[in-house]
């Protein structure tokens, strides 16, 4: 058990704040709907009606989407584009897919790597792609699950405003889920490209996300 | 080994979870 911890320390610790801090967002989300709730009029809800409803839904999906969108994002951008002295990025020399020497392909594959890997033809094509392709998938899923909750809550309240309720098709096209889409994505690419270029000339000693605290500033492809 | 392939699919099982039961809360409140 000990050695599980230590060896899965990033996925257990990052599950339970994940866990933890979707729990307090329902608690916070509660309180603040309930606010908003009295304001106009309508009934308090309880915790158990809250985290089964559309709000709740919605705040939650809106930002799982554009995670998903970010890390789809620059899985895809760091294979065509690099940053010069970023321990993000790799060197300028090797732009592109590689060739199989470097990604231990066809040949130069060994006893361990992975069996699709080994197969050839469209199996290892598929491989070679997966985690962009289940990245690009999740991102669609619950940006999905983002229109419809969105949509779901939108009506709501239009409802409770005696205005007229849109259709799922309206509703994506509406200025409230382009405002809850875009609010998520603006941030994660104003983090991305600071990673990027924050490492360039920043260290942390110890962390892989950055170079060694001695490497210079133009190293690129380092971590330490 | 195992250990680790279990966390691989409670994390898919976390993120397709979730979203297919946000998308069953967001129909069924429609």
């Amino acid at each position: 058990m000990r050695r599980f911890l230590r060896d899965n320390g990033l996925s257990v610790a990052f599950g339970l704040l994940f866990l933890l801090t979707l729990l307090g967002q329902a608690f916070a989300g509660n309180a603040d709907f309930n606010n908003r709730q009295l304001s106009n009029g309508g009934a308090p809800v309880g915790f158990a009606e809250y985290v089964t409803s559309s709000d709740y839904a919605v705040n939650v999906t809106e930002n799982w989407q554009s995670e998903y969108l970010q890390f789809f994002l620059f899985v895809m951008a760091t294979i065509w584009l690099v940053q010069r002295g970023s321990p993000e990025s790799k060197s300028v020399q090797d732009i592109g897919l590689e060739g199989d020497q470097k990604q231990k392909l066809g040949r130069y594959t060994t006893e361990k790597s992975p069996p699709w890997a080994k197969a050839g033809g469209w199996r290892t094509k598929l491989y070679s792609n997966s985690l962009g392709l289940v990245m690009a998938a999740l991102f669609l899923l619950s940006w999905l699950a983002m229109s419809i909750a969105g949509w779901s809550a939108f009506n709501a309240e239009q409802l409770a405003d005696l205005e007229d309720p849109l259709s799922w098709g309206g509703y994506v096209l509406s200025a409230d889920f382009w405002d809850r889409s875009l609010q998520n994505w603006q941030s994660e690419f104003l983090a991305i490209g600071s990673m990027a270029i924050l490492s360039v000339y920043l260290r942390q000693r110890g962390s892989p996300e950055s170079k060694p605290v001695g490497a210079p500033h133009a190293v690129t492809d380092q971590s330490g | 080994m195992i250990m680790r392939s279990a966390m691989f699919a409670l994390y898919l099982v976390m993120i397709v979870g979730g979203s297919l039961y946000f998308i069953a809360i967001g129909l069924l409140h429609q």
